[in-house]
This record gives structure tokens, C-alpha cells and sequence, in this order.
């Protein structure tokens, strides 16, 4: 069976949380569907596999936990991106940018390339 | 990168602080998730149960979630590591269970931890600072005289000059201390030390007094009434804490004095004092470098530091050096932090060095119990092995065998810090015994930096004490030994590295105990020795005249009156005791009895002979009933008489001795003691034989021919054993002259306690003389001990130490003896199995274990020869303990080797192929 969506490659779950968290403040939950939106639901996360990754990050002092109240008044943690967070961002994107092209540009080479 | 690391330390530390709140907070956060989820779930259209059960099942395990995210935060090695208040009571049983370790290594770590903690307690007392508000800009100014390389204290006019021109340094003053009779309205007298200050020292410190008024500066002035501050301690003590004290009379030496204040308990300044008096210093009445010796004072002005004061010293010390050659040539003017000049800041470096050897001291002692630790873990091998197989962790196990040395660690460091609060307190009594005053802000205690510097050397022998032996033991051999479990052979293996423990182990104690032995027998021996006589009857005290310091003027005047008061003044008092009931003897001495100068002397028809010589009081032999054994004691005729001995300045530097006269009319009769005609006539007959000096001029040339004397009477020896062990047992004695000059004396007493008669002593003294003061008082047993105190402590420290060292030295050499033995029983058991002689095994065993002992001990018996010379020559008793340490060592590795021997032999053959 072909899945609709694609499993997250290792080491890419903490750079998809700080895009999720750089556009706008949200709890673990939150972080978790606006990844899947994002993606436009191409990429799933296992529930409780995103809170290891969260507090990583936490940390490591990239993204900053804060408590506050939710929509429909409940206590919850929200995380935003730290000035490093953001840094590494950048840094992150670039580098993933550069492995694409690289992987794209490879896997469409034809033998008359070689 | 920076900010990575901060970030991380914060996280962590959250994570160790409160652990409770971190996990409480994730709890939360996985609820609201699960919740949050399951309504999502409701809303595509499923039942609420069923959607908070898939939202569950969908998250995981919120514990295993939980313990994820630990780690994640970096808490996990925290985790593992982690002990509880079961691993502790483990601990604690396992020291019960395994006394013999506790109580060895117990004893070891506590006298390692009680030296390494008395060193830190004494190296902070030393470095603390004064208890003052700004006491840290409170300075003190001296001149060094790079030609003696010493201080130069006597800078009267340089106070006066520093006192007027300074910026950086305000408020100056001065101080001295002197000693002088307090004389109360009833009589009551007794020797005082007073610190002499100039008012701005109570300025300087901004201490307000308990009662009444401090010193002011009015009092400072000639003419003004003489004034007397009190500290708190001698006001409990002399004045019975009497709040009526201010305004009373008191008489300090010649001089009446008006009580104006009492100072709050603890204040001390400018040293330990507990008098004051006013420092009146007049510069114009002496010569520059000449005068009182005073120290100088002064707190930095506000807006100075103590770089610029120095700049502004040099500065002035340059000038002074031009324009007063003569004298302030080789002076440098020194400004530094007030507690500086007293604590040897210079030797900061030194006691730095000394603080790293007692931790090592302590490393090493717990180097030894974590071998006599790893042998015990090796008994539990099997425990560790299935408890591994069941999932602890190494980190886990790891850290409970580190609890059970945290365990014996703490232990041993409450009874160090015990061992450490009694050193302190007696080294403080001793102190105190010789009058010498510790600064007041230097206390000798367990202050809180020094018990937490306990607690952090406790957790630093509990690592080597309980982690080394740990990795070791849970290190790669595990697995095997979990396999051969079932075997019940011993998994772990003592490598080469435990026989090379053995090795420096035995070298290490028969190198180092037997100079240890040897210096605590030598303390032992000065600090014991029995005095002979009934020095309970007797009382020793110094009589000392107070003294003024002349203008430069008047003082050849002066000194040559104070000498000749002073003589008569104690002939005063002698006859004044004479009369006194209860006094049998009074005598004046040079020294202590058993103290005594070594001398070449020749003697008529034999060849020279180093002897011991003393100058004794003519009736000295007769207050100490030494008996007779030939010829006459010494008689007022043989004594003769000194002339024109005084106090004065003889070589013109300014300091004042006493320089002794021309001894007139003296007979040339000298005694001697047994010791004497036996060791260096040889038995033969003394009487009439003629002694005299071998002098000799440092060109070997012999001077002019030296006066001759005679032995006239023959003495038992007295002390009857030497007081030092290299005191001189052959003696001669010569008479003291009339009318020369010793402070020291000795009164014999029948039917008084001598106890009871310093008081009584000390008021007829001031009635003779309020300036003559009676000091030092002690019976004569106590003086000896006192002189001796510090020998007898050494002594005990030293005992102490090797004691300890010897005693963990065998305790690891049994532990690594039994051990490799017991490693070897499989092996001895299929040979036996294959028909071996049971003789030749063992032998074969206690070969391997001697061999690898003979072998540290031989090491050890050519280091120690080193140690040994390096305190004089070798003789027979250093080469005995030698030996005797030694033949220990070997005794133990062999008591060690025969109980595994033993059980190896009780095997069957058959079992020991079965486990094959």
C-alpha cells in the first residue's frame, strides 16, 4: 500500500518544528498540525514523538517554552523561536536547499549527461 | 556558541533544581495534547471514549514519553545515576556487614580528611580579613630594610612625616604593644599586655565601645590625664563584668590610669588586645632609626587605592633615601592590606603547595581503601553480574556502589571534622599557653568554608573510593562473568596493574613508615622525659623591670640607672621572699635544667671531649637534693662577683642588650657530674683534676691559652634522664657570679601549694616595685610539659598518620595477596586433580605471593636508607624499625595468602574439574 504521506526523514523533524514555530508562537500540539499543514498534509508526525524534539531544543536554546492560556482557556506551554532558533534556521534551510538540488539534479541525470 | 552553552547549564540546572515542577509541567503539556487530539478525533465524527482511547494509544506511553524527553534535556545520565535513600541505607549495612573494611579505611579517609580539613581551617584563618565595616581599606605601612632583609620598625618621625604629607592614607595611626602590671585597688597585681594606640585606631575601626568612651585624640596630648580601655573579655574576667567599672582607678606599672570604656566582645584591634592605653610618641627626643618600635596604620582615602598609596610610598621612601642616606638608604617604604602584615601573604605560594600535598595525602589514602573496596566488590561479583543481566544500567550500578562509599566517605569525615575541631582547639591552647597572640580576626575553628570544603573532599574520596573500584568491576568482564556464574569461579581479574599494586604498596610503607617511626620516637623522646625530682615543688618565673625608651640624649643615662635599679630591685625581692613561710630555696637560673650548650673542652693528661656546660646558682644542687657522690657542692666563694655589666646599645644599632661585666674574685672551681667521670675519665678518680676550653680561632690557630679549672665535687646526674634526646649526658658546671643578671628563677616551696603562691608572689613583687613584674609563673612540671607540648602533639600527629598509613598499607597488601590467590584456586585445583604434591602447590602459591612482596619490600629497603640519611647518620635503631617494618609487611602478605590456601586445598579435585 502507498501511503498519502511521507515518512519525515531522521534530523529533519527539528528544523520542520523551528519553521513551524518561526511563523508564529503555538503549543505542542499546534506545532504538530501546522507542520501537517504546511505540508499541505504530506508530512505526518507520530504524536508523542514530537515533545523528545521539542525539549531538545528547548535545550539547546533555540526555541523558548512560555506558559500561557489557549483559545478555549486551558493552560498550555507555547514555543517560540529564540534569536539562535532563527539563526539556525537560516542555516538549516540553506543546507536542505543545497541537498535537494543536489539529489534533484542527480536523479535526473541521463546517459548523455555522463 | 556562548549562548548554546548558557542555554544548556539553564536547562539542566531547571531539570536538577526542581525536578518535580519539570515533570509535573510535561505531564501536563502530553494531557492538554491527548485532549486536544481526541477532540479532533470527535470532530471527524467518532465517539468521544473511543477518541480519547485512540488519541492515547496514538501518543504512547506518556511515562515512556516522559523519560524521552529527560533525556532529550540532558538529564539522562542524571537519571541513571541517580541514587535513592535506599542505595545510602545499602550502603550503611554494607559497612556493617564488612567491619574490618569499615573501620580500616573508615580510620584511614578520617585522619587523611582531618589533616587536609586542620590545613584548610588554619589556611583560611590565616587569609581572613579584618571583621570591620571597609575593613578591607584599612592598610599597613612599614619600612624594609633590604640590607637585613627585615622590618624596620623603629619610624617615629617617618609617622609623623607619613601622618602630615600623605593623600592616599588617612587617619593614621600607631601602635605598640608593651607589657606592664595591672595594679587594683586591692592589690591584686598582674602582668598585662597593653597595645599602646593612638585614637585614630578606634577611628579606623569604627567599633563603638559597650560603656563609656574609646581613646580620643585630647588624650594624646602632654599633660592630659592618663586614660585605660578595656576589652569585653577582661572585663568579664578581671572585673567581674562590673557595669560601674568606667571611672575606676587602676595602676598600670608606676603610672595611675582612669578606666574610660569597655569594647564590645570580639574586638581586638589593632592585634588580640584587651588594654588600651594612648600611644604618646614625641619624635624630636630621638634620633631618626632610633626609639620606640611601633607599627603604623591608616585607611585609604576614598577616592585611593592601594596602588596609588604604594606609588605615593615609594615615591616618599626614594625621597627620604636622598635626602637621609645615612640611615634611610636601604629602606623601602611598604603600604599593603592591613591583615597582610601578619598573615605571610609572602608564603602564599608555599601554602598553596602544602594544601595540594594534603589533598593528595587524602587521594592516596583513598587510593588504598578503594583497592580494599574493589576486593570486596570482586566477593560480589555474581550480584553485580545478574543485576546487570536484569537491566541496571552501568551508570546505575555505578552509582550505588557509589552511595555505599559516599556512605563510608561521610563517616569518615564527621570524624574527621571531630579529629580536626580537637586539633584546632588544643593548637589554639597552645597558643594561648605561650602567649602568643593570634591576630583577634584569625579564629582556629570549623567555620562554614571548611566544613563545606570537608563535605566537597568527602564526595572526592567517595569517587575513588566507590566509582574506581566500580568501573572496574562493571567494566567489560561482565558478560563473562555472568557466564561463568554458574561456575562460581571469580569473573574478575586482578591484572598486572594489582600486582604492581602490591609492589608500590609494599615499597611505598617500608620507604616511608620507618622515618616516620623515627621522627615520632624522637618527638616522643623530647616531649616525655621525666624531669627527676619532685618539680612538682617548684615554681619557675621570669622577673622583668619595665622599661621606658630614653630620649637618644639620656640613654646611656638612662640605661645604666635601670641597670642598677633593676639589680637592686631584685635583691629587694629576694630578701623580701627569703622571709617568706612555706619558701625552702630560692635560686636564679641561666636555663631550664637538661638544656644545655655543648662545649670542647680538655681536660689535664686526656685529649679533648665535647661536654655539656651550665652556669647554676651555688645553692642550685642543693634545691634540687641532687646528692653528692665526691667532693663539695659550689660555695658563695666560688662564685665571685660581676662588675659593670648593663643594658646598652654595644654594637650602635640602636638595640638595647644586656651586655654582661668583668667577673672579679672568682674561684676556678668547676663541677662535674657522674656521667662525666664515667664516659670521659673513664672512671677514674675527678677530684683536683684541672679542665679547660679549647678555643679556637677560625683560622684553626688556637687563640690565647684558655684558663684552666679545677673539679672540686662530683654531682649525680641531674636530670636524671636527659630531657632531649641528644641533650649531653657529661657535664660540667660553673657557678653564677653575684650581681650578674638572669630573669629567670626558680623557687623551692614545702607546705604551700605552689599553685596557691603565684598570686602571693606577684603582690610582694609590687610592692617592692610596681614597674617589677613577675612573669611566666608555672610549677616546674607544668613548664616542662609546656616547653614540651608541641613536641608531644607532633609527635601524636605523626603517630597518627603512619599508624594509619601502616595499617591501610597491610589491609591492601592482605586484600591483593588473598585476592590473587583466590584467583588462582580453579587453576590449583586441577593440578591437584592431576595428582600434584599438596606441598609443592603451596609452596608453588606462597613463591608467587612472597616473590611479588620481596620484591616492593626490597624496593622500599633501598628508598628508605634515603629518608632515613636525610636525618642524620643511619644508626642501629633506624636500621631495626627498618627491619621491623619490613618483616611486618611480609608477616601480613603471609597471613594473607593462608586462608585462600587453605580452602583452595579443602576443594575436591573432582569439583574443581567439574567447574573446568
Amino acid at each position: 500500500m502507498v501511503s498519502s504521506s511521507a515518512e519525515i526523514l531522521p534530523g529533519t523533524l527539528d528544523v520542520l518544528i523551528l519553521k513551524g514555530v518561526s511563523l508564529g508562537k503555538l503549543h505542542g500540539y499546534g506545532v504538530l498540525l501546522r507542520i501537517e499543514q504546511i505540508s499541505g498534509g504530506a508530512l505526518q508526525i507520530q504524536q508523542g514523538a514530537l515533545y523528545p524534539a521539542l525539549y531538545r531544543l528547548e535545550h539547546q536554546g533555540l526555541i523558548e517554552g512560555e506558559w500561557g492560556t489557549s483559545d478555549n482557556n486551558r493552560r498550555a506551554k507555547y514555543y517560540r523561536l529564540t534569536a539562535a532558533g532563527r539563526k539556525r534556521l537560516g542555516e538549516e534551510t540553506a543546507s536542505w536547499n543545497r541537498l535537494a538540488q543536489a539529489i534533484a539534479r542527480s536523479l535526473a541525470a541521463t546517459p548523455q549527461e555522463i | 556558541m556562548l549562548s548554546g552553552l548558557v542555554a544548556r547549564a539553564r536547562s539542566l540546572w531547571r531539570g536538577v533544581a526542581r525536578p518535580g515542577s519539570l515533570d509535573a509541567e510535561m505531564q501536563e503539556e502530553f494531557r492538554l495534547h491527548i485532549e486536544l487530539r481526541a477532540e479532533d478525533l470527535v470532530r471527524a465524527g467518532m465517539e468521544p471514549d473511543e477518541a480519547m482511547r485512540v488519541a492515547r494509544v496514538e501518543f504512547g506511553k506518556t511515562d515512556h514519553r516522559r523519560q524521552e524527553a529527560r533525556r532529550a534535556r540532558g538529564l539522562g545520565a542524571l537519571d541513571e545515576l541517580r541514587f535513592s535513600w535506599i542505595d545510602l541505607k545499602l550502603g550503611a549495612r554494607m559497612l556493617l556487614k564488612y567491619p574490618g573494611l569499615t573501620i580500616v579505611g573508615g580510620l584511614g579517609m578520617a585522619v587523611a580528611i582531618a589533616v587536609s580539613t586542620s590545613f584548610f581551617a588554619v589556611a583560611t584563618a590565616l587569609f581572613s580579613g579584618l571583621p570591620f565595616r571597609e575593613g578591607d581599606r584599612i592598610v599597613s605601612i612599614d619600612y624594609f630594610d633590604t640590607r637585613w632583609n627585615d622590618e624596620e620598625p623603629r619610624i617615629v618621625h617617618d609617622f609623623d612625616a607619613w601622618r602630615s604629607q600623605l593623600a592616599t592614607v588617612k587617619d593614621l595611626g600607631a601602635w605598640r604593644t608593651t607589657q606592664r602590671n595591672l595594679i587594683t585597688a586591692d592589690g591584686r597585681a598582674e602582668p598585662v599586655t597593653i597595645g599602646e594606640m593612638t585614637a585614630s585606631g578606634f577611628r579606623v575601626a569604627r567599633v563603638r565601645p559597650m560603656f563609656g568612651r574609646h581613646l580620643l585624640a585630647s588624650d594624646e596630648r602632654n599633660g592630659a590625664p592618663r586614660v585605660l580601655v578595656v576589652g569585653y573579655d577582661v572585663w568579664r574576667a578581671r572585673f567581674g563584668s562590673d557595669s560601674a567599672v568606667v571611672g575606676r582607678e587602676v595602676r598600670i606599672g608606676n603610672t595611675i590610669h582612669t578606666i574610660v570604656g569597655v569594647m564590645p566582645p570580639g574586638f581586638g584591634f589593632p592585634l588580640a588586645h584587651q588594654y588600651w592605653t594612648t600611644l604618646r610618641l614625641d619624635a624630636s627626643a630621638y634620633e631618626r632609626r632610633r626609639g620606640p618600635a611601633i607599627h603604623v596604620f591608616g585607611l585609604l582615602a576614598e577616592d585611593a587605592t592601594l596602588g596609588k598609596a604604594r606609588s605615593e610610598l615609594t615615591a616618599y621612601g626614594t625621597r627620604m633615601a636622598v635626602d637621609y642616606p645615612r640611615t634611610h638608604a636601604t629602606l623601602r617604604a611598604r603600604v599593603m592590606p592591613y591583615e597582610d602584615a601578619f598573615n605571610g601573604r609572602d608564603e602564599l605560594l608555599q601554602i598553596g603547595f602544602v594544601q595540594v600535598l594534603v589533598i593528595l595525602l587524602v587521594a592516596v589514602v583513598c587510593t588504598n581503601v578503594a583497592t580494599l573496596v574493589y576486593a570486596r566488590t570482586t566477593a560480589r561479583h555474581s550480584e553485580i553480574a545478574v543485576r546487570s543481566a536484569l537491566g541496571a544500567s552501568r551508570p546505575r550500578i555505578v552509582g550505588h556502589l557509589f552511595a555505599e562509599g559516599l556512605v563510608l566517605a561521610a563517616v569518615s569525615a564527621l570524624l574527621g571534622l571531630g579529629i580536626s575541631q580537637v586539633v584546632l582547639s588544643q593548637t589554639s591552647a597552645i597558643l594561648v599557653g605561650l602567649d602568643t597572640m593570634l591576630p583577634f580576626w584569625m579564629k582556629l575553628r570549623l567555620a562554614p568554608a571548611t566544613i563545606v570544603y570537608t563535605a566537597v573532599i568527602a564526595i572526592f574520596a567517595a569517587v575513588i573510593v566507590g566509582v574506581t573500584p566500580a568501573l572496574k568491576a562493571t567494566g567489560k568482564h561482565v558478560n563473562a562473568s555472568l557466564q561463568r556464574l554458574s561456575s562460581g569461579a571469580t569473573g574478575m581479574k586482578l591484572g598486572r596493574t594489582w600486582t604492581a599494586l602490591i609492589v608500590a604498596q609494599a615499597a611505598f610503607a617500608v620507604a616511608v613508615i620507618p622515618i616516620a617511626v623515627h621522627t615520632a620516637r624522637v618527638f616522643i623522646g623530647y616531649g616525655t622525659a621525666n624531669p627527676g625530682f619532685m618539680s612538682r615543688d617548684f615554681l619557675t618565673f621570669r622577673l622583668l623591670m619595665d622599661r621606658e625608651d630614653p630620649a637618644t640624649a639620656n640613654a646611656a643615662t638612662y640605661n645604666r640607672e635601670f641597670t642598677a635599679r633593676y639589680l637592686a630591685r631584685q635583691r629587694d625581692l629576694v630578701r623580701r621572699l627569703q622571709s617568706e613561710p612555706g619558701l625552702s630555696h630560692l635560686i636564679h637560673l641561666m636555663g631550664m635544667p637538661g638544656n644545655a650548650p655543648l662545649a670542647n673542652v680538655e681536660i689535664e693528661g686526656i685529649t679533648a671531649a665535647v661536654v655539656g656546660t651550665a652556669r647554676v646558682d651555688t645553692g642550685y644542687f642543693g634545691a634540687f637534693g641532687v646528692p653528692i657522690v665526691a667532693g663539695r657542692k659550689f660555695e658563695a666563694a666560688d662564685a665571685g662577683t660581676m662588675a659593670g655589666g648593663e643594658w646598652r646599645d654595644g654594637d650602635g644599632d640602636g638595640h638595647v642588650e644586656y651586655r654582661e661585666g668583668q667577673l672579679v674574685a672568682a674561684s676556678t672551681a668547676v663541677i662535674v657530674n657522674s656521667s662525666f667521670v664515667r664516659d670521659v675519665l673513664g672512671g677514674t678518680n675527678a677530684l683536683g683534676r684541672r679542665l679547660r676550653y679549647q678555643g679556637h680561632m677560625e683560622d684553626g690557630q688556637s687563640a690565647e691559652p684558655m684558663q684552666w679549672y679545677e673539679i672540686v665535687g662530683v654531682m649525680s646526674d641531674f636530670p636524671a634522664e636527659p630531657m632531649e634526646p641528644d641533650s649531653p649526658r657529661a657535664m660540667i658546671y660553673h657557678p653564677i657570679a653575684h650581681g650578674e643578671l638572669t630573669d629567670l628563677m626558680a623557687i623551692r616551696l614545702s607546705g604551700v601549694a605552689p599553685s596557691n603562691f603565684g598570686g602571693r608572689l606577684r603582690e610582694i613583687a609590687a610592692t617592692v616595685d610596681p614597674s617589677l613584674r613577675v612573669q611566666g609563673i608555672r610549677p616546674f612540671d607544668v613548664a616542662v610539659r609546656e616547653e614540651h607540648l608541641a613536641m608531644r602533639m607532633t609527635a601524636l600527629g605523626i603517630g597518627v598518620v603512619t599508624l594509619s598509613v601502616l595499617l591501610l598499607s597491610a589491609a591492601g597488601i592482605y586484600a591483593l595477596m588473598s585476592f590473587t590467590v583466590e584467583r588462582r584456586r580453579r587453576e590449583i585445583g586441577i593440578r591437584m586433580a592431576l595428582g600434584a604434591d599438596r606441598t609443592r602447590v603451596v609452596r608453588g602459591i606462597f613463591a608467587r605471593a612472597l616473590g611479588q612482596l620481596a620484591i616492593g619490600v626490597a624496593v622500599g629497603v633501598v628508598l628508605a636508607p634515603l629518608l632515613l640519611r636525610g636525618d642524620g647518620p643511619l644508626t642501629v635503631e633506624k636500621l631495626i624499625t627498618l627491619a621491623a617494618v619490613s618483616v611486618v609487611m611480609l608477616i601480613v602478605g603471609l597471613l594473607a595468602s593462608i586462608g585462600p590456601t587453605r580452602r583452595t586445598l579443602l576443594i575436591q579435585p573432582t569439583e574443581a574439574l567439574k567447574d573446568a
